[in-house]
């Protein structure tokens, strides 16, 4: 063998040492029937989907649902059809794991840092009876709705316990709410009773006159005696958490378990304009959903997982209910994201599941260290990343070799036991997955879902090495792509039928509280979920997410972008004649395509004593472009657009946007993927200036 | 029992035939893969757990192995990872050091091993394929033995004739040489996958011992070379190194990617008399005392190298 340099034929022969011997394994031997299979009309090679006719008359055969389950939708936990409930799954967990570890937390009662402190299951589980008992001598009632408006600390679950155990209807708010939104939600749910901390409590005391269907707050964290005490006829009670336990404590009521088509949460999701709507799920819908999710990803009990993603959001939500069905412990972050990594060191989780946004920063943390750590190191961790990633394409197991030279230190920082990395949220790029999975050497799975589906509407297999995708439907779901026509997609294209993905089945929710009309729009008569989303089936029958079908999409940091909106301002400057704002959720910032005013950049150039040729190159100068930028920017402040709606680099161009030239329809508005298409250059290159200006930070 | 935390990763250690509180190590930066290396001369204090440095060297490659001169106490030989062999002096100045480099192999050296009973030549292997014969007073090498199809891991010289010796290659054969032969004598595919280690007993001169990827440890008599006399099953990966001891006629010492030491009677039915998890990365260096019955001497990725009894805890101190 011949190797391009002596310490690539040294890291090979010895890897060779380490991989090359005989295995004791004897699964091995063991191959799938083939026969089997290939005689079932379902089944394809290496498919992770099977197709069926969405209608037995019109014969098409366009739904897709998992292959683990073709013949019927999962709804119930395979190995426990009888949870049915949160409350089941709760008792479950508590019947099987009582003294396990669930709750831990280092945040001590008088708020330092220390090691990790412990709930068992059983702990939890009559803490959360002492609870709902303390909401019922309150006067709650069953089926009221009882807010949690603090940030994840053991509470908020505990708290959760006990409204599925009584029939309550948690409905979570984010602590990041303003007091508008806060206001709306409350009254919109009718909220009797609402948890919160002390910050959170002020916010809530600022309106307490407009939000009169609160008759209870409690207070997590706070002692009595600093609690502010309310004048008579206000008709509210504060009180600390603590009380509340020794007050339920000492009139325990039996539990009232809700049925599985009861609601369980209304779940408010901000939306792009206008007022949150209240995503209603029952019992029935969650479980159905993480049972689902359980066909292809087990959690255990020996499993540690940290959460720190709200859990106002469903992905967090779901991952909780999955955990406590697995039995995992769950242990909290100090509530500060910056010391996230000290977490992960105490912690050591074995379960990670977060969003694109901290994968970036673990991406760049790594990436720079590596290139900030002198030419041995880096030469090392290129030679071992480049054979460790031939290895995992090429379908080999990789390498231990590599692992203990390279990976498992980087693996420490995260605690050096994780075993299951989850994305979701937003898509992470395929070079940063790719990254994941040969620096830490875990399964690093994809998924796509809403909170309108109870989380999951597909993820990605395990074993499936391609990235770039979200993967198969989850087993308790059917998916279709619709032809939207308007935007050019059909489930005729080639190579992959593309279309509008909907979904249908037990995980679909009920509707928006109160809003029938918004939730027609989303809800077909058939029951098919219309997402919005633009997708395409790969091969093997793995979803691909390419668009948004209305013109809204998000950005890297999980921010809505409507650019219309944005082109209407800046189309204001005078400089612009006409506008096209490019943004995706791989870039945290937007770009802007500017067709000038020929007029306006002549006289400006002549007063400014600019000389140049043609307006071609006048608009690459790049003071034409600052100043240009600038006057955007004042613009933009004047609209009050919000900081990440402001385009950060803009190319100017003298052509104009035209039917001829294809990047108008004839209702003259942009067509925007061929107008994507036409400048991706243009904007490949102002993202690179961006990121050139704004050097990445080098520790994570 | 003692300790010395080296500041590279550890790749060999040997006791001196001399001094029985004399050791030297060789070592090399990032795992030997890229990097300089250095040659650690150890003292055991007497009676105390300490270990001390009396002298250290350092090399701009890897240093695979090391071994002492049989006819000079101070005198050492080291193999190189950029294929130089180097002879140093502890008794001269380090200024003066190496007394001698040799500059043949064309890829990296790793093994290197003093005649016992000629005293004047030395054997070295090769990943060039080779094996090569040196004596102290020439200027370049005797001999060069190219017959292998691999690397080379290993040449040993048999304790008893001063012509024979044996070599381990990744070409998954054993051969057995005499100087005075233009070629092998004998080719043994002792393994099914490659051989990283073999040594003679001490007590029988028809006796080998080899160590493969294969994680097992083989015994061999020339004699009859069909059949292995043992397979010794026991390490998780493949074993490194493979030593028999100079005191105990059936006795092996054994060392493994699986971090373990281990000790065996490949005469007995239940081989594996002793286990050692001291190491906390690979375990690829170990030596037993001549001089001290039962001492024994390892080291290892993990930057250490351990010295103690048989039969005690290698970290107890």
């Amino acid at each position: 063998m011949e190797f391009a340099s002596p310490e690539q034929r040294r890291l090979e022969t010895i890897r060779s040492h380490i991989d090359t011997s005989p295995t004791n394994d004897q699964s091995s031997s063991l191959f799938l029937n083939a026969t089997a299979s290939s005689a079932s009309p379902f089944f394809k090679e290496d498919s992770y989907s099977v197709v069926l006719p969405e209608k037995l008359d019109t014969g098409k055969w366009n739904v897709y649902r998992s292959k683990r389950s073709p013949t019927k939708l999962v709804s119930r936990f395979p190995d426990h059809p009888e949870i049915g409930t949160l409350h089941d799954n709760f008792v479950h967990a508590v019947e099987t794991y009582a003294e396990n570890k669930y709750l831990g937390t280092r945040v001590r009662s008088d708020g330092t840092i220390g090691e990790y402190s412990w709930m068992t299951y059983g702990e939890a589980a009559s803490e959360r009876q002492a609870i709902g008992s303390g909401l019922l001598f309150h006067g709650v009632n069953q089926g009221d709705c009882v807010g949690l408006y603090f940030i994840n600390r053991p509470e908020w679950l505990v708290v959760d316990h006990a409204c599925a155990a009584y029939s309550f209807v948690s409905v979570p708010l984010y602590d990041t709410l303003g007091p508008d939104a806060v206001k709306f939600v409350v009254n919109h749910a009718n909220l009797q009773a609402i948890f919160c901390v002390p910050q959170t409590l002020n916010i809530l005391l600022s309106f307490l006159a407009e939000i009169p269907s609160i008759r209870l707050i409690v207070v997590v964290g706070g002692a009595d005696e600093h609690l502010p005490s309310l004048p008579r006829g206000t008709g509210v009670t504060i009180v600390s958490y603590q009380k509340l336990l020794s007050q339920g404590r000492s009139s325990l009521h039996p539990f009232s378990p809700p049925k599985p088509e009861d609601i369980a949460t209304i779940c408010y999701t901000s939306g792009t304009t206008g007022t949150p709507k209240g995503v209603v799920l029952t019992h029935g819908n969650l479980i159905a959903n993480v049972a689902g999710s359980s066909v292809e990803a087990e959690f255990f009990p020996s499993d540690v997982y940290i959460s720190y993603l709200p859990l106002a959001h469903i992905y967090e939500r779901a991952n909780q209910i999955m955990g406590v069905y697995g039995g995992v412990a769950v242990g909290f972050y100090q509530g500060d994201v910056f010391k996230l990594m000290d977490d992960f060191a105490v912690l050591r989780p074995t379960i990670f599941c977060s969003v694109p946004r901290l994968y970036n920063r673990i991406y760049d943390g790594i990436t720079s260290a590596v290139k900030s750590s002198g030419v041995v190191k880096k030469r090392l961790f290129e030679i071992a990343y480049n054979s460790k990633k031939q290895a995992i394409i090429n379908g080999r197991t990789p390498s231990a070799f590599w692992d203990k030279l390279v990976f498992n230190k980087i693996k420490e920082k995260l605690g050096g036991r994780v075993r299951f990395m989850g994305s979701g949220a937003s898509p992470l790029s395929p070079d940063v997955m790719d990254f994941l999975r040969i620096c830490f050497g875990c399964s690093v799975r994809e998924g796509y879902g809403m909170t309108e589906t109870s989380c999951v509407i597909s993820a990605m297999d395990d074993g499936d090495n391609l990235s770039g995708h979200v993967g198969s439907p989850n087993p308790a779901c059917e998916v279709k792509l619709v032809d939207v026509p308007e935007m050019n997609y059909t489930s005729d294209d080639q190579p992959y039928p593309r279309g509008e993905i909907c979904v249908r089945g037990p995980i679909i929710f009920k509707g928006y509280y109160k809003d029938e009309e918004q939730t027609r729009e989303i809800l077909d008569g058939d029951g098919w979920l219309h997402t919005g989303d633009i997708g395409l089936w790969l091969p093997g029958g793995r979803l691909k997410i390419i668009d948004r079908k209305k013109n809204i999409f998000k950005l890297a940091q999980g921010e809505y972008i409507a650019p219309e909106k944005i082109e209407n301002v800046y189309t204001k400057c005078r400089f612009v004649s006409q506008c096209f704002i490019h943004g995706d959720s791989f870039n945290s910032s937007l770009v802007a395509i500017v067709s000038v005013d020929p007029e306006v950049m002549k006289d400006w150039a002549a007063s400014e004593g600019i000389k140049y040729e043609h307006l071609g190159q006048l608009c690459n100068d790049p003071r034409v472009r600052k100043t240009v930028l600038a006057e955007m920017d004042d613009l933009g402040r004047e609209a009050q657009l919000r900081g990440f709606e402001f385009a950060k680099a803009v190319t100017l161009v003298p052509e104009p946007f035209t039917l001829e030239n294809g990047l108008l329809t004839p209702t003259f508005k942009i067509k925007r993927p061929q107008a994507k298409a036409y400048f991706a250059e243009a904007i490949s290159k102002m993202y690179a200036e961006i990121a050139a200006s704004n050097p990445i930070p080098s520790k994570l | 029992m003692p300790v010395f935390k080296a500041p590279f990763n550890g790749y060999s250690v040997k006791f001196s035939p001399f001094y029985e509180s004399r050791l030297a190590v060789a070592t090399a930066q990032n795992f030997g893969i890229l990097g300089n290396g250095r040659i650690h001369v150890l003292e055991l204090a007497p009676g105390a757990p300490g270990v001390t440095e009396s002298v250290s060297y350092d090399t701009a490659d890897a240093v695979y192995d090391v071994c002492w001169s049989e006819s000079h106490d101070s005198v050492l030989i080291a193999a190189i990872g950029d294929g130089s062999v180097k002879i140093y002096d502890t008794a001269l100045p380090p200024p003066s050091n190496p007394i001698r480099s040799f500059q043949e192999h064309a890829r990296e050296v790793q093994s290197v091993d003093y005649n016992p009973t000629r005293r004047d030549s030395f054997l070295t292997s090769s990943w060039d394929d080779t094996v090569k014969l040196w004596a102290m007073d020439r200027p370049a090498s005797v001999r060069t033995f190219k017959e292998h199809a691999y690397c080379v891991y290993q040449a040993v010289w048999n304790p008893k004739h001063g012509d024979v010796f044996a070599s381990a290659s990744g070409d998954c054969t054993l051969r057995i040489w005499d100087v005075r032969e233009p070629g092998s004598t004998m080719i043994i595919p002792a393994h099914d996958f490659e051989i990283l280690s073999c040594d003679w007993n001490k007590y029988d001169d028809c006796i080998l011992a080899t160590s493969s990827v294969d994680k097992t440890v083989k015994v061999w008599d020339v004699r009859s070379y069909r059949v292995p006399l043992a397979v010794l099953n026991g390490h998780g990966y493949a074993v490194r190194k493979v030593k028999f001891s100079p005191h105990r006629r059936s006795l092996i010492a054994s060392c493994s990617y699986d971090m373990s030491v281990c000790l065996w009677d490949y005469m007995v039915e239940d081989a594996l008399v002793g286990r050692y998890d001291h190491h906390t990365e690979f375990a690829v260096g170990i030596d037993m005392s001549v001089l001290v019955e039962g001492l024994m001497a390892s080291t290892g990725w993990d930057e250490l190298v351990y010295v103690w009894q048989q039969g005690m805890d290698p970290r107890a101190s």
